[in-house]
């Protein structure tokens, strides 16, 4: 891996680490789903400290250039983390309908109570 | 026997009114509940003036989560029967004591009025691309079920209260008609179909537009297979335990 490459990765952890942090003082992101983010700054650190164990895992998959493995990597951690989002979206769609039908069912009730009185 | 007949509304304010009247003049016995799903029309006012009971969605939540929001309303007022019936004026009230008969006399958990058991050749069918659309539908559901539906897309169905409350707890969303059906089935409850006329749309627009409707095939077929594939894997999972 070549200084520059190790260079970038490491700018982009810095980015990553800092944005993540900074949202999560302001309430923007759960702690819950920044894991996955701090997940990636720790293995791009280990791979810029360590290139050897990207050698090494870029010869277990079978693939010659080690950066081609690091694109490898990037392009498996964004699938994964566009499956994990449309999970999540799905989850809130479902607690969303719910919360909708009970406020329309509370409100019926709310509004034949005024009428009573 | 406690009745209910929900109706599922969205922007719906030119049969409406006529909708719940003539609901009213022909099965009196019937408590109604309109489902105004965030309706952008005159809707609501038209319901609030003229004094018809209707549940108010504030988010738009489509067919499947305001027909749900119904049966939520039903078990949580311990309603025996519920009937599902359009709000655009398509379903003839005259038939909702047909579609209740075989629940009330134990012959069946879900009655469907169908638009195909009876080819006598009167009142509204359906178009010709439609109804290609309606068989394969109902293929789709002989193979994932093993049982005949010939309209699995009406919309006016009756349920007794088991199924009002398995709806209430979890009923299929966008387009819910056929994969509600294959969900009763599959989890074991008798679904009847009994013919009637159906009328052509008095307002509104259906909510399967031209353009939309490979899209709807689509969806509606994924959502036939996975209710059959994923409940009849549970049922074989009970049975070996």
């Amino acid at each position: 891996m070549s200084n520059r490459l190790q260079i970038l990765l490491i700018i982009v952890v810095a980015v990553v680490v800092v944005t993540a942090v900074r949202m999560i003082h302001r309430k923007k992101l759960n702690l819950g789903y920044s894991l996955l983010w701090l997940a990636l700054a720790v293995v791009m650190v280990l791979a810029v400290l360590f290139p050897e164990l990207v050698y090494a895992l870029a010869r277990v998959v079978g693939i010659d250039i080690p950066l081609n493995m690091v694109l490898t990597a990037f392009a498996l951690f964004s699938l994964v983390m566009m499956f994990y989002l449309t999970c999540i979206v799905s989850r809130e769609n479902e607690r969303s309908r719910a919360m909708t039908q009970q406020l329309a069912l509370l409100e019926k009730r709310v509004r034949e109570l005024e009428k009573k009185q | 026997m406690k009745l209910l007949v929900i109706i599922p509304a969205y922007n719906e304010e030119d049969a409406i009114l006529a909708t719940v009247q003539g609901l009213q003049r022909e099965c009196p016995e019937a408590d109604c509940i309109v489902i105004n799903d965030c309706s952008k029309d005159g809707t609501r006012d038209i319901l609030r003036a003229n004094g018809i009971p209707y549940l108010d969605l504030p988010l738009n939540l489509g067919i499947g989560g305001g027909v749900q929001t119904g049966y939520r309303y039903a078990v949580e007022h311990g309603y025996d029967v519920t009937v599902q019936f359009d709000g655009d004026g398509q379903h003839r009230a005259e038939y909702i004591r047909d579609l209740v008969k075989p629940i009330v006399d134990g012959e069946a958990d879900m009655v469907v009025g169908s638009r195909f058991v009876a080819q006598d050749g009167q009142g509204f069918q359906s178009s010709a691309m439609r109804r290609v659309g309606i068989n394969f539908l109902s293929r789709l559901i002989q193979l994932c079920t093993g049982k005949h539906v010939l309209d699995a897309t009406s919309g006016f169905r009756a349920c007794g209260q088991a199924l009002t409350r398995e709806f209430a707890e979890s009923y299929a969303q966008d387009y819910p008609e056929p994969e509600a059906i294959v969900t009763a089935l599959v989890k074991g409850y008798r679904v009847k179909e009994i013919p009637v006329l159906m009328n052509e749309r008095q307002g509104g627009v259906s909510s399967i537009r031209a353009l939309k409707s490979v899209y709807y095939m689509i969806k509606v077929s994924l959502a036939v297979l996975l209710a059959g594939i994923r409940l009849t894997g549970r049922k074989e999972a009970a049975r070996h335990e």
